[in-house]
């Protein structure tokens, strides 16, 4: 929001101003190794938790495969009602979205 | 695409549960097969997608944020969207993503040297599933590195035209009254038993509901970050409404047409016993290509189905690269394309690692892992739902005021 300029019934300028401020810049967290351009700590978690998965369902894939069908049969069985509510909220809320468009409020 | 047919025709027989515990084999049985396979690639995974991309396309665009997933939960966690919340959420997303894409390239893969045996009799080893994997992955490197505007959109169009082609063609050449009739019976019964279908309370349809529905939302929960974020980018600058049309309404019409083209072919030969889907599925990879069979020039159109699988993977692989590169990156666009390549590259090697150490047991694992994180995923989704809210309110209030004054 830019206080110093005066109120403009121009909509075209109106939209260029955002409604959050922030003063992170994409990118300022990044740290630059090899000439890659990488988001610390996101890249090297995700990174180290890929190659963790892969290195132990290796080294053991019949306990990794229990575990993990176990977790997911865990997660489908108390959460299917989160997964089937979500859904449907979810397409309540883009039918909400299209039918008032963006500059309406939202009830 | 594979399942166009094999979903269908699986509900009808019973291969694995049917919805509602519709008898299998009646009339009222195929009508609902069709129903709820739209049910499940109709407007429900298109909301997930859409309420990903709308969220990404308003914060990064309208608002100047960076373009990764963390974003969109600037209203509730200010700055700490730029601490530690927001690395777990953008952690969360690159996990659900590359596992996600892995896990379907490998099963592609399997599917893709199904369908050469099939064909040409490729003995169908592993050798051949990884050169499979070895193929799409050089391919997706190449488009990778020519961007969005050269490398995904030209292989989409690719892929758009050669699965226009084939639809046609199999609406031509097969029962086309039934087919054009389809597409009402699958519209009348995608209303009727959207209800019922998307209900969770007192489900009695464990085997299909638990296996089939639940497992395809946390599954597409787990795509979302992927398809959302590739969505909000190639969208840039449309509104609310178009977006919503774009996203919701033309997938599913197109998935209507093409459901009922594939499937109700696929039904049709079940019905009449011709072929071999007559004796229900028995690999649902092949599906397909034995509904293609019975219909003229099936060397050709099986072919056309094997070659349109590989461009649908290359193109996933390459957006997907795309996509992660962007989490990983902290939301920048401009960064080197040694990054988009490394995604690429790692993508391949988990699948065909994974598929050489451990077959379609390890896949399975990964795929669980991907599902696993789909729950945690689908809370994020629910507050940037709110989220979201919080941020077109208080935009709308802001243009208000100022228009007014």
């Amino acid at each position: 929001m830019n206080g110093t300029k005066p109120p403009t019934q121009d909509e075209s300028m109106i939209k260029n101003v955002s409604v959050y401020q922030t003063n992170h810049i994409a990118g300022e967290d990044n740290v630059q190794i090899w000439g890659m351009d990488l988001h610390n700590p996101v890249f090297f978690f995700s990174t180290f938790l890929i190659v963790t998965f892969v290195t132990l369902t290796l080294l053991f894939p019949d306990s990794a495969k229990a575990t993990f069908d176990a977790s997911k049969s865990w997660s489908i069985n108390n959460f299917d009602w989160l997964f089937m509510a979500g859904g449907n909220l979810f397409v309540l809320f883009n039918a909400n979205r299209a039918s008032i468009g963006q500059n309406t409020p939202w009830w | 695409m594979f399942w166009s047919v094999a979903e269908p025709v699986g509900y009808f027989t019973n291969w694995f549960g049917t919805p509602l515990n519709t008898p299998e084999g009646t009339a009222e049985a195929a009508k609902m097969a069709m129903g709820a396979t739209m049910f499940h690639w109709g407007l429900h995974p298109w909301a997930i997608y859409a309420v990903v991309g709308l969220s990404l396309a308003f914060f990064t665009y309208n608002c100047n944020m960076p373009l990764t997933i963390r974003s969109t939960f600037y209203p509730l966690l200010k700055g700490k969207t730029w601490g530690w919340p927001g690395n777990f959420i953008d952690i969360l997303a690159v996990l659900a993503t590359i596992f996600g894409l892995a896990t379907s390239l490998g099963f592609g893969a399997q599917q893709a040297a199904g369908g050469l045996n099939f064909l040409f009799d490729i003995p169908n080893t592993i050798n051949t599933q990884i050169a499979i994997i070895f193929v799409v992955t050089i391919v997706a490197i190449f488009s990778v590195t020519k961007g969005l505007e050269g490398g995904v959109k030209v292989l989409s169009n690719i892929n758009m035209s050669l699965a226009m082609i084939l639809m046609l063609f199999v609406m031509i050449t097969g029962s086309t009254m039934v087919i054009i009739n389809g597409v009402g019976t699958i519209l009348v019964s995608y209303v009727e038993s959207i209800i019922p279908l998307s209900n969770w309370i007192g489900r009695q349809d464990t085997a299909f509901y638990h296996g089939w529905t639940v497992f395809y939302w946390a599954w597409w929960i787990s795509w979302s970050p992927f398809v959302g974020m590739f969505i909000a980018r190639i969208s840039r600058g449309r509104t609310v409404r178009e977006f919503m049309m774009a996203v919701l309404l033309v997938p599913t019409l197109v998935t209507t047409v093409w459901m009922a083209t594939f499937g109700g072919m696929g039904l049709e030969q079940v019905k009449n016993g011709v072929g071999q889907l007559a004796n229900g599925i028995t690999d649902s990879s092949l599906a397909l290509f034995q509904m293609l069979e019975n219909l003229p020039l099936s060397g050709i159109t099986s072919f056309l189905a094997i070659v349109l699988v590989l461009v649908f993977f290359i193109t996933s692989s390459d957006s997907g690269s795309l996509v992660i590169d962007s989490i990983t990156a902290g939301g920048k666009i401009d960064v080197p394309v040694a990054q988009r390549v490394f995604w690429a590259t790692l993508e391949g090697i988990i699948a065909a690692v994974l598929l050489f150490g451990g077959g379609a047991d390890a896949l399975g694992a990964l795929q669980a892992a991907a599902i696993t994180v789909g729950l945690p995923f689908t809370i994020v989704l629910i507050i940037m739902c709110f989220s979201l809210i919080i941020g077109l309110r208080k935009e709308y209030k802001m243009h208000y005021s100022k228009l007014k004054s």
